[in-house]
């Protein structure tokens, strides 16, 4: 019976530093435009930037989930959790503002905010959020929705299934999904790329004069709302889908061959270009009120 | 043991503490497999690193494709070898490059690259200047790379974790059934540039979608 007794103890031992959290109050140098590689596969990863020359990391890690580590040598780090199982880890990272960040995920939540370096955010499924005013924001994700609330000269998203919801301005603006839909709001920019294989594109906001603007969506719809007094240079495109424009169309349709249609016109003075181009999905230009 | 890519790309870019160093050059100065991995590592490096961020309009690229693709013949066993070693970082090499062309080619307004210069007197061009058959000489690229790609990511199978592997055919089944529709609209209006345009901007995303499923899955 003693022996029966020890057996159980053990074991309730074992399962319980197998299921016992790992609490993570950890900090190390970094310099103040240094570079930090993030990986969590599963859980969350929150992202403060901070007027401090140091990485500083809190949370948890899941029994499961493996160990935590946290290297830097001053200039560069990596952190995240080694052999990462099932398990979760909850991780809020307080990085140097100026610094650049990499993250790779599973299905980890991501979240930045307040960093003003160039961030390179990867997932397969999580949701990524990023909010501020940066130097880059480079997002890519197969069926996470990535949400970008930002000012930054150069703006990249590539999501699957997932959709892309970018509010803000940049001078260069791409984004790409397959099925995920698009939204771009407030949006000034100076060249933008919206390109969509079945997802639905919006866009909400001011074209600048000398800008350019390209969407593309196979069979989903491209619908732009820009406000009346736009000067703008249109070229729509579609091959049977649909157009409706507010804007007046002068007459400069013509036949793309034994289907499709193509317009081209002007609104205002003109300046800025803006190209749309379907192959089945509606094409719909609303004035903004 | 030897050294997984992941070490070999962090102490390629740094980020290994200097007791990590210590213990890998330990290692590498042993191991003639891992210092050939590491050299492949930093060739691949410095190659991205030569490639122009922007190719400027009338460049031909078409010629290097195939060169690169196809093979001069004294590039063929480095290329071999290459590829087995590292076919997803060949198949990326690939995507840019046929990217760049793609690139070229709507940066002319609709007008493909320049033919491989063996073809280039005989391709004929209709409608607006656009020739379907430089076109298709492009669309073969981006199909082969394609291929390539799968084919690199179907060797891997198992190392996918489930859910990304769905993500993965999802996404993929979605752009085969566009490329299917704009292909057969294509077939029956060979002139459109615009059908062109949206196939190749496609074709782009799927190349996309497979390197980004590279990207994501390696060391996770």
């Amino acid at each position: 019976m003693r022996i029966l007794g020890l057996m159980l103890l053990a074991v309730a031992v074992v399962c319980g530093s197998a299921g016992a959290q790992q609490r993570i109050a950890q900090r190390r140098p970094l310099t103040a435009d240094g570079y930090i590689k993030i990986y969590n596969m599963a859980g969350s990863i929150r992202i403060v930037g901070w007027d401090r020359d140091t990485v500083a990391v809190t949370g948890s890690v899941d029994g499961q989930a493996g160990r935590f580590f946290l290297h830097t040598d001053g200039r560069a780090g990596k952190l995240g959790v080694e052999g990462q199982g099932e398990g979760r880890a909850e991780l809020e990272i307080r990085v140097p503002r100026r610094s650049t960040v990499w993250v790779k995920t599973s299905s980890a939540e991501i979240e930045v905010s307040g960093v003003s370096g160039a961030l390179d955010l990867y997932s397969v499924n999580g949701p990524i959020r990023v909010r501020g005013q940066m130097r880059q924001v480079y997002a890519e994700s197969m069926g996470g929705n990535v949400d970008l609330d930002v000012s930054a000269p150069s703006i990249r998203a590539k999501n699957g299934s997932g959709s892309v919801v970018v509010r803000g301005s940049g001078d260069d603006v791409s984004l790409s999904t397959v099925d995920g839909s698009m939204r771009i709001s407030g949006a000034h920019l100076q060249r933008g790329r919206f390109e969509s294989i079945s997802g639905d594109i919006l866009y909400e906001g001011a074209v600048e004069r000398g800008g350019s603007t390209t969407f593309q969506s196979h069979s989903g719809s491209v619908e732009l709302r820009l406000p009346a007094r736009s000067s703008v240079d249109f070229a729509l495109s579609t091959y049977e889908g649909d157009i409706r424009s507010d804007f007046r169309i002068q007459d400069s349709a013509r036949d793309r061959g034994p289907r499709g249609r193509e317009l081209t016109f002007s609104n205002g003075s003109g300046g800025a270009d803006v190209s749309v181009r379907t192959y089945s999905g509606p094409i719909i230009l609303h004035k903004a009120p | 043991m030897h050294l997984t890519e992941d070490e070999l790309n962090d102490y390629v870019d740094g980020l290994l503490s200097p007791a990590e160093r210590e213990t890998m050059e330990r290692h590498l100065a042993t191991c003639s497999l891992c210092t050939a991995e590491l050299e492949q590592v930093q060739l691949l490096l410095v190659g991205l690193g030569s490639l122009s961020k922007v190719v400027p309009p009338g460049e031909d690229l078409l010629p290097g494709i195939h060169a690169r693709i196809a093979g001069a013949p004294g590039e063929l066993h480095h290329r071999a070898l290459w590829t087995a070693r590292r076919p997803l970082a060949a198949a990326a090499v690939v995507l840019l490059l046929a990217s760049s062309a793609t690139t070229v080619f709507l940066s002319r307004g609709g007008s493909p690259p320049h033919p491989p210069a063996a073809a280039a007197p005989s391709v004929p061009l209709v409608g607006g200047g656009v020739a379907f058959a430089q076109f298709r000489v492009l669309e073969a690229e981006y199909v082969r790379a394609a291929d390539e790609l799968r084919k690199a990511l179907e060797r891997q199978e198992g190392v996918l974790d489930p859910a990304t592997a769905e993500a993965l055919e999802r996404n993929l089944r979605i752009i085969d059934q566009a490329i299917r529709e704009s292909r057969a609209a294509l077939l029956a209006d060979p002139n459109s540039e615009m059908l062109q345009q949206m196939l190749l901007t496609t074709y782009e995303r799927k190349l996309d979608i497979l390197r980004r499923v590279e990207t994501l899955s390696a060391n996770s």
